[in-house]
């Protein structure tokens, strides 16, 4: 009516117009029509199992995981249980690999390497590169051969779709997807997997801020450095039978604060740069199954451990070498780490931390797992203290006894660890995270907001904590 | 007749620089609508509607008198021949858009009117026959609009306002206004959308608007109901069953029978529902719920799905007896 039509053939104009008298949703019919057709052939040819007793069971779960008053118990119990295991199990193979590597073959090869190459290159290799590796390998390993598989038995059994479930409401508040439990469980291995993980949210806002709050899920390469101060700051200030549980409630702490975090920026997001509404949820939640523990073992050992360790051992090698040259390349009369740790140390100590530690983040950019061999290194080195044998910028390890008591003796107290807990939690991601955030998003500017909101909030956290312990103490 | 229009239209807007051909085509469409609607075309109602407010908007229509493209007669603006080609190509390249975006993204409904207001400017005449021939040259947009075909036909404007519309009449929305947004959002939330049936409840107020929509009471303060238009049922659309309600309000515990998805329920969302087995027919059975008063899960077909409040609004039931 508003135009006319171009065609003067009658047959086509016909068509046009009864075109617009088909039913509005004639569209939806067709295909409801299918769909109901084909569950009526699926009804009549498939026959099912009575599987009603197995069903009952399922419910009676179901009731209890999904209750107000049991779900987030049971929710907080499993997991404070998981990071209990990797706590206590990691210790004694972590002892023996270190031991192997460290004790045992270290001096042999340093022996060999000094009689046979020139010293800087002996030193960069063995003492910087070999040192490094060895010490992300003995640290890593254990904790991972029980964090992901234990993880993995969970995902299998089919608990974490109903993690899910009962989180989607607060996720909803906060304007963000209840997918984002997945994606940040799966962070808590790593985040660069948290990040690819986030495809499954289809709404591209609400995936942006599973993406840029992923680095709030502790990963896998921060769990040691969490576990290894806990234990030594915090678990030393219990008793002695109690060390173990201390250090895992404190670390267990630390992981509520980043999924706290991660819900307020999630907020702060949703009302500022990535405003709108919370979307659509649709979840299936798996009946639940008896995982294959053999299976299971096999696929997170070759995916995840494996993968996650070679590639902290390809980052661990160049950083072994940085480590060992700025440690060792002079400029004027002091080394080149001298001159960066006191240039940072002013900064660094008004938020609790200090300027070795703010060095180690810079060198452990790459991967995280390198932080604390990095600021053990660095703390030799500047504080001229354990000896001997060993040369300035050497990584080693002498047991958690020997680590207290090397950061005790520079300056570290209860404060110190416990921002650099906060500082671990609340920092840039790792490269690699940085560089799969920005492949998913294309945007540099969302790879950019990755990175410097979560330090900018580490930075405010440790400052205020800083202050408050200074002012009471 | 009509190309020879296009042609010409094109030569006045290729004229503009980008940033006043945005603007013109905005006032063009405003007064397109206000055609359509059969409104008065004043011009701080155009500025409103083409979203530019009452300085931009004037200078716009402005440049569109000087292109030939509207013309002013006592106050009141209409739109010139080759103006109308311009606002109908415009019209089409909206609701086209706005359809991809119902269909093809998760984006909540109050999102689609700002992006498309965008896209309608950058797509090119290919592109938006591209965009409707991947859509499968859908006729209605999600708010109920006619698109505009290629030869610009589209339909008049059909119901009427639902505040005219008589006490337990039944009747189906057929078109619900996007701007202001922040109205339309309102309704969105509630789950109101174009293609629902409902009827007019008697109210006590008669200023009030009630409605039983789709099996369920929503009672419309008169902005909210002012947005609303409405037509009589056709041949083929029958009343909401007697006794059914949403899936939403079936207890923990019962069970119902799926009776339709409802228009809210659209794009891929539709799509993984009708997947899941929330099909016309299928037995459902709501079995969990989360806590904090989150999703609820419901049993359908041997599996447990778990949807949000405002998704198990859009599926109509018929409740079983226990």
């Amino acid at each position: 009516m508003n135009t006319r039509p171009v065609e003067t053939d009658p047959l086509l104009r016909e068509a046009r117009e009864l075109r617009w008298q088909l039913p509005r949703d004639f569209n939806d019919r067709l295909t409801e029509a299918i769909y109901a057709e084909s569950a009526r052939i699926a009804e009549r040819t498939v026959a099912r199992a009575g599987a009603s007793q197995r069903l009952a069971f399922q419910r009676k779960v179901d009731r209890v995981l999904t209750n107000p008053w049991t779900g987030f118990p049971v929710m907080g119990l499993l997991f404070a249980f998981v990071l209990w295991l990797t706590i206590a199990g990691a210790n004694v193979p972590s002892a023996m690999i270190a031991d192997v590597l460290l004790d045992k073959f270290y001096p042999v090869l340093r022996a060999a390497a000094m009689g046979s190459m020139p010293l800087w290159l002996a030193g960069l290799l063995v003492d910087g590169m070999y040192l490094a590796t060895a010490w992300v390998i003995s640290v890593m390993l254990p904790p991972m051969m029980i964090f992901f598989p234990a993880f993995t038995l969970l995902e299998d059994l089919g608990y974490l779709p109903r993690v899910a479930f009962n989180l989607d409401r607060l996720f909803q508040k906060v304007g963000a997807h209840g997918k984002q439990a997945l994606t940040m469980a799966m962070g808590y291995g790593c985040n660069a997997a948290g990040v690819i993980a986030a495809r499954v949210i289809d709404s591209p806002r609400e995936r942006l801020i599973a993406i840029v709050t992923n680095n709030f899920a502790l990963c896998n390469g921060r769990w040691p450095t969490q576990i290894l101060i806990a234990t030594i700051f915090l678990g030393a200030l219990a008793p002695a039978g109690l060390t173990g549980v201390v250090a895992a409630g404190s670390v267990f702490a630390v992981a509520l604060l980043g999924f706290g975090l991660s819900l307020v920026c999630s907020w702060v997001l949703s009302r500022t740069l990535l405003r709108g509404e919370s979307s659509t949820f649709s979840l299936e939640l798996p009946p639940y199954r008896p995982p294959n523990i053999l299976r299971t073992l096999y696929t997170s050992l070759i995916d995840r451990t494996l993968f996650v360790l070679w590639r902290a051992v390809v980052f661990a090698l160049p950083a072994g070498a940085v480590i060992w040259l700025v440690s060792n390349v002079h400029a004027s009369d002091h080394t080149l780490a001298y001159w960066a740790v006191a240039g940072m140390n002013p900064f660094a100590v008004f938020i609790g931390l200090n300027g070795i530690i703010l060095l180690a983040y810079i060198i452990a950019i790459p991967a995280n797992e390198i932080v604390v061999p990095s600021i053990l290194m660095l703390t030799v080195l500047l504080t001229g203290q354990a000896g001997g044998e060993h040369a300035a910028g050497v990584m080693f390890e002498t047991g958690d006894e020997g680590v207290r008591a090397l950061l005790v003796g520079s300056g570290w107290t209860a404060l110190t660890g416990v921002c650099l807990m906060i500082f671990s939690l609340c920092h840039n991601p790792c490269s690699t995270t940085l560089y799969t955030i920005y492949k998913e998003t294309q945007s540099l500017k969302w790879t950019a907001l990755s990175a410097l909101m979560p330090t900018a909030i580490g930075a405010v956290l440790c400052g205020v904590i800083a202050f408050l312990w200074r002012a009471l103490a | 007749m009509i190309e020879a229009e296009l042609r010409f239209s094109e030569t006045a807007m290729a004229k503009l620089k980008p940033v006043e051909r945005a603007a013109v085509e905005d006032v063009l469409r405003a007064l397109l609508e206000c055609e359509h609607r059969q409104h008065e075309a004043t011009e701080a109602h155009l500025g409103a509607l083409g979203g530019l407010g009452r300085e931009a908007g004037l200078l716009a229509l402005a440049r569109a008198k000087a292109a030939g493209l509207a013309d002013e007669l006592a106050q009141a603006w209409r739109l010139t021949a080759t103006g109308r080609a311009v606002a109908v190509r415009v019209m089409r390249a909206h609701r086209l858009t706005e359809t991809r975006l119902a269909r093809t993204t998760s984006l909540p409904a109050a999102e689609w009117h700002g992006r498309a207001n965008q896209a309608e400017h950058a797509l090119t005449d290919a592109e938006v026959d591209q965009l409707a021939d991947s859509l499968g040259h859908p006729r209605y947009d999600p708010h109920g609009d006619p698109i505009p075909t290629r030869e610009g036909e589209f339909p008049a404007p059909e119901g009427q306002s639902l505040l005219s519309w008589p006490e337990c009449r039944p009747g189906v929305i057929s078109h619900i206004e996007d701007e202001p947004p922040a109205l339309f959002a309102l309704l969105a939330a509630r789950g109101i959308f174009a293609g629902m049936r409902f009827a007019r409840v008697p109210a006590a107020p008669p200023s009030a608007c009630t409605l039983e929509i789709e099996a369920r009471r929503e009672e419309l303060p008169p902005e909210l109901a002012a947005l609303i238009r409405v037509r009589p049922p056709l041949a083929d659309e029958h009343d909401t069953p007697a006794g059914a309600c949403r899936l939403s309000e079936i207890p923990r515990g019962a069970a119902a029978e799926v009776l339709a998805l409802l228009p809210g329920c659209i794009g891929p969302e539709r799509s993984r529902l009708l997947d899941l087995g929330f099909v016309p027919g299928s037995r459902v059975e709501h079995e969990l719920d989360s806590p904090l008063s989150g999703p609820a899960a419901f049993r359908v077909r041997g599996t447990l799905i778990a949807l949000r409040k405002t998704q198990a609004l859009q599926v109509l039931v018929q409740p079983s007896r226990a």
